[in-house]
């Protein structure tokens, strides 16, 4: 589904991502694991289009090249994004927040049972539609992000830190979440600095340190690794 | 009192253009973080096609049914915000996307130099005194209980108000004016929700340009003339309501615009003219002084 090759990102003078390699499985979710500052903000930014990368390579959907493409093309394509704290349209309505979702097709019908599909899925979206995004609480927020990142039907689904400032509980009910939209056939690439829960639920897994790949692997034996057990997950 | 009611009249048709002025600054700095200095001089470019336009008709408007001089009124006012459109998409494309970026002083500068570079063009093709601009509304006085306005009047104030009316319907309910909102808020959230941004980025320059026009064709209209430096006080007055309505909602700005015209026409009839330009900066400076966010809120000031 995502192929990645050889990508550097620098900003400035600083190499944040030194030649990372990694891919997407079709229908499979697959981890980046790493610290604040490690890179993975870049390497999404980088797939999503919003940074231009030095060097490398970013194959999707299948094979086509789309490095250097402006995001909205990158869009098109099939790629939907959930940033790092959701980053809502404050200043947009709930209901217009999951209409920008589906720019550009907001009139068809698929877009318009997308949207009851949605409110189904976060009945609080439906009860808060006419609300200020702003208003909302966190956990709200990421959960009106996740809505209008799903809206546009995306092949791939990439999720920045999903778990960040959440509630422990609504932690897991959004990894179920998570684990749920594989079963529905989505692909799902999602960076995480919460090891535990993310090594869970995916498929595969990259550990990246300071801008390169250290580990990768099927997630069950990262998750058994020495290394990942000390560092990540404090055992 | 009826000289109260007679200067809130005459304030709120200057008002009405100053807010569309002040709109179009808003629009341009809200999506696109840049403080498009020329966008003065596109007012005044507006000023100036309406001489143009008007002195090629060479119409006599006192021979001309009401209806006739209205619709010729709205011809011209689509042919110059036509116009005046057109070089914002081209002020867009050569010189504010080139210079857009981390730092808002670049395209200050860019568009201060096209600022000069006009400023000095109108004055150079037209000379440096006002320019006649006849009239195309024929003149019609109109009394409402002790309060006389003009036909010229009416139709500008009707005009900024439309205009913004539209702008409004605009930005709050289709599906350009969303994408406008989420790309001032978050460009690239927007961008990866399929929004190509620079697309909208040409939008709103293309509607603050062709507002910008508008308020030239009205301003040309109800002063009778047009001179190269026109659009500096007036450009000067209009940022500062942007600044003092804080940016955040066309509401607040429409509010502004309208308010300060009207305070201007106040302190004319009650005290003194010259005291007339000192009113927007007065505003400003306690508006800095006691909400420095804007009157409404955000972005600093």
């Amino acid at each position: 589904m995502l192929k990645v090759t050889g990508l550097e990102v620098n900003y400035g003078l600083v190499q944040a991502v030194r030649g990372v390699d990694l891919e997407v499985h079709e229908g499979g979710i697959c981890a980046v694991l790493g610290v604040n500052g490690a890179g993975k903000s870049s390497i999404i930014k980088a797939i999503l289009g919003l940074v231009k990368a030095r060097r490398g390579k970013i194959e999707f959907p299948e094979g086509r090249e789309i490095q250097g493409l402006p995001a909205h093309k990158i869009n098109h394509a099939g790629m939907a994004w959930l940033p790092q704290g959701g980053q809502v349209f404050s200043t947009l309505t709930v209901y217009e927040n999951l209409l920008m979702g589906a720019f550009g097709r907001e009139k068809s019908r698929e877009a318009q049972e997308r949207l009851e599909h949605m409110m189904e899925r976060f009945p609080i979206l439906r009860q808060r539609r006419q609300q200020l995004a702003g208003t909302l609480s966190g956990g709200e927020q990421q959960m009106l992000a996740f809505g209008r990142a799903l809206m546009s039907e995306p092949k791939l689904l990439i999720l920045d830190e999903p778990s960040l400032g959440l509630a422990p509980k609504i932690v897991q009910g959004m990894f179920e979440l998570v684990a749920q939209l594989r079963s529905e056939g989505l692909s799902i690439f999602m960076t995480e600095q919460n090891a535990r829960e993310a090594l869970k639920v995916a498929d595969y897994a990259y550990l990246l340190e300071v801008g390169e790949i250290r580990a990768s692997g099927p997630a069950s034996e990262i998750e058994a690794s020495e290394a990942v057990q000390r560092v990540y997950l404090g055992t | 009192m009826e000289q109260f009611f007679q200067q809130l009249v005459n304030g709120l048709n200057v008002g009405s253009s100053y807010a569309v002025v002040a709109l179009g600054f808003g629009l341009v700095f809200g999506v696109m973080r840049v403080i498009n200095l020329a966008h003065p001089e596109i007012f005044m470019m507006g000023a100036y096609l309406t001489f143009l336009l008007v002195t090629a008709l060479g119409v006599d408007s006192q021979s001309l049914p009401l209806i006739a001089g209205i619709g010729l009124y709205l011809g011209v006012l689509i042919v110059v915000m036509g116009g005046t459109g057109a070089a914002g998409l081209v002020l867009e494309r050569l010189v504010i996307r080139p210079t857009r970026g981390t730092y808002i002083l670049i395209p200050f500068i860019a568009t201060g130099g096209v600022a000069i570079f006009m400023q000095n063009g109108a004055q150079y093709l037209w000379g440096a005194d006002p320019v006649l601009v006849p009239a195309i509304v024929p003149f019609h006085l109109l009394s409402v209980g002790g309060v006389t306005f003009t036909s010229m009047q009416l139709t500008t104030f009707f005009t900024g108000v439309v205009i913004m009316m539209v702008l409004r319907y605009y930005v709050r309910s289709t599906r350009w004016g969303r994408a406008t909102r989420a790309v001032a808020e978050r460009p690239d959230v927007a961008a990866a929700c399929g929004v190509n941004v620079n697309q909208v980025s040409q939008l709103t320059m293309g509607i603050s340009a062709m507002m910008a026009g508008a308020a030239g064709v009205s301003i040309g209209l109800l002063y009778t003339s047009a001179a190269p430096f026109m659009g500096m006080l007036f450009g000067l007055k209009s940022f500062v309501c942007m600044l003092v309505a804080g940016n955040r909602n066309i509401e607040a700005i429409m509010a502004v615009g309208l308010t300060l015209g009207v305070m201007e026409a106040l302190v004319t009839g009650y005290l003194t003219s010259n005291y007339r330009d000192a009113v927007a900066f007065t505003m400003l400076l306690a508006v800095l002084f006691f909400r420095p966010r804007g009157l409404f809120g955000s972005y600093e000031v």
